[in-house]
């Protein structure tokens, strides 16, 4: 069975075409496509008027790339939410006419639900259950995932998001902004131990997380200095808030997997790319006799792939969306 | 009329949220400014809180889902324009019906606005010293921004 999948819940325009909820045959991303170009190479920071732009290039790219044609489409999968309306308005809308023109089943997915499914196209995917951290710029999620449609949501961050705090501290070091891959970088050239940052684990019991704390102590931390900053102050700085965040949150993701008996973790969305956090909940793991499953690199970021894989299931299962079917902003508690 | 509040701790900036939430009962537009780490989602936890909104609710940093809202005595709109890259955007937020409902609205790096687009009631910033106290300054504009920090300032 073939799925096109489609993304556009906040940042990134993406298709995706996937065969049987596992084998990527295609997974185009926007800011890899030429409708940028004509912007100077300078991608805008929020990209909502480029969905329009994007989708049906993107959409175009991903059939072209997957070798197939329109034909070939089985079912058809968007992202119906959490995220902007105005943005998700555009790639479910397009679902919707794509599959109503086709004659296709069609299905909205869940985008946190999707970030779960893409540690399902990696090398290794987990057997359930297992509990999975998704950490992105927008969100710091631990779910409890005990059948390929339950996802129970175990904690979250109360404030900042991990990615969130990556960009921010990046921008307070003068990295930039976004410049959360940046730190890891020079994390890499610093002493993790030089600056002892707070760790806040909250209630320790719990599974709920807090990075404002750590992210206000840099901004003291640097406030307070009374020289000049070297680079090798800049690397110490980003080593010690990189090491306050992987503690808290392979902890937590350790602890929560160990309270409901799981042998299993896995990491998901854009703060799944930082390679320190892998090898540090990897080490941990081991620890514990437990295995880590991870998304392939290019899938933790937003990507369709991880829509068609989860609309997969979904067209499977039966559970189609409808014409007067609309998008939601916001988790449903 | 400008009112200065000094707080020497998270908890105190989240009280001090907390009084000012607590007063509003109409509509209210609030521009707040401050520097990364300041204490702004801190100070809108308070507001948030002042408002009712129930514990249930976590009142998150709005940098990337740029607008959350929350139910409350008044309901709680709490935006941050700080990844727009142009002013065009905003309709993409449905900006326009937000900033002109009957809720207690809070926009972080207004600044994108420029000033002719939107007349906050009130304007708060919050700074820090050496020591990384907060002063949280309010600044009123308007009859309903002027009641409210008279009331506050008691």
């Amino acid at each position: 069975m073939i799925i096109l999948g489609i993304e556009s819940s906040c940042d990134e325009t993406a298709a995706a075409v996937v065969e049987d909820g596992c084998k990527i045959l295609s997974s185009i991303v926007s800011t890899q496509v030429e409708v940028h170009h004509k912007y100077g190479g300078v991608v805008p920071e929020l990209a909502s008027r480029m969905h329009m732009e994007a989708i049906l290039p993107v959409v175009t790219q991903a059939l072209e790339t997957a070798g197939i044609t329109m034909d070939d489409i089985d079912g058809v999968a968007a992202t119906r939410g959490p995220g902007l309306v105005g943005a998700l308005l555009v790639g479910f809308s397009f679902a919707k006419a794509f599959a109503w023109a086709r004659g296709l089943p069609w299905t909205g997915v869940n985008h946190l639900e999707g970030h779960i499914y893409s540690v399902f196209l990696g090398k290794t995917p987990p057997s359930l259950p297992f509990v999975i951290l998704l950490a992105s710029g927008g969100h710091t999620n631990l779910y409890h995932v005990t059948s390929p449609n339950d996802f129970e949501l175990m904690g979250q961050t109360r404030d900042d998001a991990a990615g969130e705090a990556f960009d921010k501290v990046a921008k307070m070091l003068g990295l930039g902004y976004p410049g959360g891959a940046v730190i890891e970088k020079l994390a890499a050239k610093g002493d993790p131990g030089k600056i002892r940052f707070p760790r806040s684990y909250l209630d320790k019991e719990g599974f709920d997380f807090s990075f404002s704390g750590l992210k206000s102590a840099v901004a003291r931390h640097l406030q307070q200095r009374k020289e000049p900053l070297t680079p090798e102050d800049v690397a110490d700085i980003a080593a010690s808030f990189q090491e306050a965040v992987l503690d808290v949150l392979s902890f937590k993701l350790i602890n929560a997997a160990r309270v409901k008996g799981c042998r299993t973790v896995a990491l998901a969305g854009g703060v799944s790319a930082n390679t320190a956090l892998g090898r540090r909940v990897a080490k941990d793991a081991a620890a514990r006799k437990m295995t880590l499953a991870l998304p392939p690199l290019s899938l933790c970021g937003d990507n369709a792939a991880m829509i068609a894989a989860r609309g997969h299931r979904l067209i499977q299962d039966g559970t189609l969306c409808q014409l007067d079917h609309d998008v939601f902003s916001r988790t449903r508690v | 009329m400008i009112l200065e509040l000094y707080c020497t701790s998270h908890n105190r900036t989240q009280a001090a949220g907390e009084k000012l939430g607590s007063l509003i009962s109409s509509r209210m537009t609030m521009a707040l400014h401050g520097d990364l780490g300041a204490g702004k989602t801190t100070f809108v936890q308070g507001i948030a809180k002042g408002l009712g909104v129930p514990d249930t609710y976590y009142v998150t940093s709005p940098t990337y889902t740029l607008i959350n809202e929350y139910p409350g005595r008044v309901p709680l709109y709490h935006m941050d324009l700080y990844r727009l890259g142009d002013i065009d955007e905003l309709e993409y937020l449905g900006f326009d019906e937000i900033i002109s409902s009957p809720g207690a609205i809070v926009v972080e790096w207004p600044e994108i606005l420029g000033s002719h687009f939107v007349k906050f009631d009130l304007d708060i910033t919050i700074k820090t010293d050496k020591a990384f106290n907060r002063k949280i300054i309010i600044k009123a504009s308007g009859l309903d921004g002027t009641n409210l920090l008279r009331e506050l300032s008691v």
